[in-house]
This record gives C-alpha cells, sequence and structure tokens, in this order.
C-alpha cells in the first residue's frame, strides 16, 4: 500500500494512514497519558507524510512506522523534559511528564541512573512531595534536588533513546 | 478516532502526490564518489607516497590504510543507511572496524611504553592532522546533508558513524601522503583524525539532524 501512496494513489494512501492512526493509538497507548494520544498520533501521521521517500518499497511497512513512532515519542519525551527547565516553578508536575515516567519501568530506569538523582526524582515526580520536602527526606539541600532532577530528567531521556 | 485527526487524513491525502523513494544504492554511489574525490584532491595537491603509487607499501602503512578504509566503508554504508527509518541497529561492522583500528594506536603506546617504538618516531604530526581533517570536511558534509534529507531515527548514532567515516576517510587520505613511516606516527597523528572527527561529529550535528 505504501509503494501504492508512493506511486500517487490517494486511495491506497488513505487506506494506509487510516490503518497506521489505528496502529498508532494503540501503540502510543501503552507509552503515554491518554490526553497525549492523539496529538502524538497526529504527529507521527505528519511525519510519515513528510518522510514518505524514505519508505524502501521492498521491506514491510509497520517496522518502518514503528521506528518513526519510537522517534516521535523520544522527541515529545526531549521536548517535556525542556519545558520542565524553562519552568520556574519546579514543584509543578505537567500531567504529561508524569504520565510518562509512570510508564517507562521507572524501577529499571531509576536504577540506571546516580541514587541522589533518582531519589530526586522519585519524591518530587512519582511521590509530589515539594522541593523543600523534598531535601528534608533526602538530607540533600533544596538546590541539589532541583539539579538533581534537572540531572536526573535528562539522563532517563537519554536512557530510552538509545534503548 | 477523532474528528481532527480524520481532518488531518484528508489534508494528508489531498496533499499527497507521487514521491521518488530514497535510493540507499544512490547514496553508497554518492559516497564512494565523495570519498574517491577526496584522495583525487589530496593526491593532485599533496602527492601520494612513491611505495603506495609503486603498489608495494611499507607493511605497517598498509595494514594502517587497510584499517582506515574498512571503517570508512563500514561506518559510511551505515551512515547512509542511517537516513531511512528502521528498527534496529544497522551499525554492527561499524564498532568492530572502529576496534580493529584501535588496535594501532594501542600497540603505538605499548611500544612507546616499553621502548620498541623511539620517542622520536612520533615525529611532528600536527600538520598531519589538519590535513586529515580537512579532508574529513567533504565526506561530513555529504553524509550530513544526505542524512538530512532523510529521517535519522537515532540522530546521535547516525551523527557519530557520519563522523568516523568522514575520519577514517581523512585519515586514510593523510596515510596515502605522508612519509613518515611507523606505527608511532601513524598510529597517533593519524588515528587521532577519525576520533577527534567522530567525536565532533557526535557532539555538534544530532541538533542538525532531529527532524
Amino acid at each position: 500500500m505504501m509503494a501504492a501512496a508512493q506511486a500517487g494513489d490517494r486511495a491506497s494512501y488513505r487506506l494506509l494512514l487510516t490503518s497506521s492512526r489505528t496502529w498508532l493509538a494503540r501503540y502510543y497507548s501503552s507509552r503515554t497519558a491518554p490526553q497525549m494520544i492523539d496529538d502524538l498520533v497526529q504527529e507521527t501521521l505528519l511525519s510519515v507524510h513528510s518522510k514518505r521517500a524514505t519508505y524502501d518499497p521492498a521491506r514491510s511497512f509497520y517496522p518502518w512506522l514503528a521506528a518513526i513512532a519510537r522517534y516521535r515519542w523520544i522527541d515529545w519525551l526531549r521536548k517535556t523534559v525542556r519545558t520542565e527547565e524553562l519552568a520556574d516553578d519546579m514543584v509543578s508536575v505537567e500531567s504529561g511528564e508524569e504520565a510518562i515516567l509512570s510508564k517507562l519501568s521507572l524501577e529499571t530506569l531509576l536504577s540506571r541512573i546516580p541514587p541522589a538523582q533518582a531519589s530526586a526524582i522519585l519524591w518530587t515526580r512519582i511521590n509530589g512531595r515539594s522541593i523543600r520536602e523534598t531535601a528534608a527526606i533526602t538530607g540533600q539541600s533544596e538546590s541539589l534536588v532541583k539539579v538533581n532532577v534537572h540531572r536526573g530528567l535528562h539522563k532517563l531521556a537519554a536512557l530510552v533513546e538509545s534503548e | 478516532m477523532t474528528r481532527s485527526s480524520t481532518e488531518l487524513i484528508d489534508s494528508l491525502v489531498e496533499d499527497a502526490g507521487p514521491v521518488r523513494p530514497v535510493s540507499a544504492v544512490t547514496g553508497r554511489l554518492l559516497l564512494l564518489a565523495v570519498g574517491m574525490a577526496t584522495l583525487a584532491v589530496m593526491h593532485a595537491l599533496a602527492g601520494f607516497r612513491d611505495d603506495m603509487l609503486r603498489l608495494s607499501p611499507d607493511p605497517e602503512v598498509a595494514l594502517a590504510a587497510g584499517l582506515m578504509a574498512l571503517l570508512a566503508v563500514a561506518a559510511g554504508l551505515a551512515a547512509v543507511r542511517m537516513a531511512r527509518p528502521q528498527v534496529g541497529a544497522p551499525s554492527a561492522g561499524a564498532p568492530w572496524a572502529l576496534m580493529a583500528l584501535l588496535v594501532v594506536p594501542i600497540v603505538a603506546l605499548g611500544g612507546l611504553a616499553s621502548g620498541s617504538i623511539p620517542l622520536s618516531q612520533i615525529g611532528p604530526g600536527v600538520d598531519c592532522l589538519g590535513a586529515g581533517l580537512a579532508a574529513s570536511v567533504a565526506t561530513l558534509g555529504f553524509l550530513a546533508w544526505w542524512q538530512k534529507r532523510g529521517a535519522p531515527v537515532n540522530p546521535p548514532r547516525a551523527a557519530w558513524l557520519a563522523g568516523l567515516a568522514a575520519g577514517a576517510i581523512g585519515s586514510l587520505a593523510v596515510t596515502l601522503e605522508c612519509p613518515t613511516d611507523g606505527l608511532g606516527h601513524i598510529g597517533l597523528w593519524h588515528v587521532a583524525v577519525t576520533l577527534i572527527a567522530g567525536i565532533a561529529a557526535r557532539i555538534a550535528l544530532p541538533p542538525l539532524l532531529r527532524w
């Protein structure tokens, strides 16, 4: 179908995009918050459209689609981390970020970053404690908690990207 | 299934015209052309070693040049393939080729440490380093353009492979030209070109390759 779409067959292309939408919704449902799924699906469909020339007609379509879907998901995760960096209020937690973290096999990922960073993320982002409370619980200074959250989130994003 | 995504699909279908699939064969041929052009320019500007032109090179130089060519091919082909979204790592051969090349500086450092390679063999190498890096630019530029034109789904890895391929071409070019024999010089100054190009590309390119 994608080969036909590359040749300009619009009916095949419509069918392909419609089935891709269903596949992508299922793919993202296990990776992000429900309210973010449609945005990610649409972003991915736009990527499919703009990069459709990179599909190799000799290969299967869904591995190509899966690679793009995974890339868009990681990109969205990176944007979320950047948004976090720009936020003035370090305590506020965006619902999307919280949902991502809850989906990322947290125990496994947190075990792969320094304990101080994992602890800062766990208390502020997962348990919803303030910076001050986290500082008291972990014995870190408030500024160190902020730094550890920043660096830890960066490392989590890099870990997901490298897997 | 929301109304907005249905509208999006309608607009994408409306916008869909024929596209020419990105051809990996074209990418490989262009890479070969850029690599050969780089070597030709180096020969025109500095001249290859006489023993290379006579096809009877010093064995150590030939070994190092062969390993550089191997890495250039392995990393270059992988960098071309990475312009296409795909699951899994298409770069399986490149890390082995890099490790094989790294044997050269390791042997050189071991020889220098044990005294079997005299310190004087290292020789002045800044010119070699500069020439090698300059010879890397065209390949790196081509691979960056090729990947940007495609859709690399792992920009850091794509950038690293592009840098290694470009650096290996630069190392090879300067090894074919440089009159200095010995692993002490080649292992440190010439191989450094590959590593510097790889690291520089790994740092600088990913933001440019994101899409």
